[in-house]
């Protein structure tokens, strides 16, 4: 009974994890960076752009399908705020972009395999688009290049063995 | 002229027709002599303790089937399987070896690495129902070289369009 209710508890605490607790919605543009941060906490990563003006990556974690990208003006003030992992940024990845483009669009990928034989990197994202799914990039490992995309449904076995 | 060619064309016919056959024209009974005529060398042979031998053919990475044909103590064939399916690939367990593995769907179509370095994947490409794309990872610790996840995906062909 005490190891259901402690089950139940430490899915909970995984669902609200997963979904992200930081309300993004809260953010409207307009918004300085120090309320920014103050309502989802600080980035996992700032880029900086020659004009001044910045994006914060906020990955939600590898068991998570969102991944928000804050874009701040030249004024520290927030431009928009954008959910990146579905088809409106993966189909803007294309043959040849390096792989701070790619993060630079879509963050930090949940898991990243080398594949020796081919020269390949796979970089790879859970989304949830109508089924959860795996959104996959292709690098030329040497070259630092994309190769191609690849997106992925899961398949669990009856069991619900898989990979989350 | 036409008689050269004709000629030419009687010699390289066989050989041509060799490399297209298919293990379908390898029946129980065929001799391991006749089966590396149809089929080639194997990739692999497993020999067991009484006398029976598997050979294991992967037609990847553009292939995606792979067979293990079966002879017995006799050096007869005894079955011809396609591995690449969802009766071999629902036993696989966590806690096999790479050995069990190897054996059970034969050589990967590619071996890859996590980051971290600590898992090694081995990818299958396969085909379900004769028209689904599939991808299947085995991930294994790289310690202690055990299976630690399985994992199959259907490949979205349309890339992303599908609606």
């Amino acid at each position: 009974m005490i190891t259901a209710l402690l089950r139940a508890a430490a899915l909970l605490a995984l669902s609200l994890a997963a979904a992200g607790c930081a309300n993004f919605s809260a953010i409207s543009p307009g918004d300085p960076a120090p309320t920014v941060e103050a309502r989802v906490g600080p980035p996992g990563a700032v880029w900086k752009n020659a004009d001044g003006s910045e994006v914060w990556e906020y990955p939600q974690g590898s068991y998570a399908v969102q991944t928000f990208m804050v874009a701040f003006g030249s004024d520290h003030a927030v431009r928009e705020v954008r959910q990146v992992l579905n088809e409106t940024y993966f189909s803007r990845i294309l043959p040849g972009m390096s792989r701070e483009d790619v993060r630079r669009l879509i963050g930090k990928p949940r898991e990243i395999w080398y594949f020796p034989a081919r020269d390949e990197e796979t970089w790879t994202w859970r989304y949830y688009d109508v089924t959860y799914r795996f959104f996959n990039v292709l690098f030329d490992r040497s070259e630092g290049t994309v190769r191609s995309t690849l997106r992925l449904d899961e398949i669990l076995f009856l069991d619900g063995r898989g990979r989350h | 002229m036409n008689t050269i060619f004709s000629r030419c064309l009687a010699l390289l016919l066989p050989a041509l027709l060799a490399a297209c056959a298919g293990p379908s024209t390898v029946n129980p009974g065929a001799s391991a002599r006749e089966v590396e005529t149809v089929m080639g060398a194997p990739a692999s042979v497993w020999k067991n303790a009484d006398g029976s031998e598997v050979w294991e053919y992967p037609r990847g990475p553009f292939g995606v089937e792979t067979y293990m044909v079966t002879l017995g103590p006799d050096r007869a064939v005894r079955e011809v399987r396609q591995v690449l399916s969802n009766e071999y690939i629902s036993k696989l367990h966590v806690g096999m070896s790479r050995d069990e593995v190897r054996r059970l769907l034969g050589r990967p179509r590619d071996i890859g690495f996590s980051g971290l370095n600590d898992e090694e994947i081995w990818s299958w490409r396969y085909r379900e129902s004769r028209v689904r794309n599939m991808e299947l990872y085995a991930q294994f610790d790289r310690r202690t070289g055990t299976l630690k996840s399985i994992s199959r995906f259907q490949i979205d062909t349309s890339d992303g369009k599908r609606q």
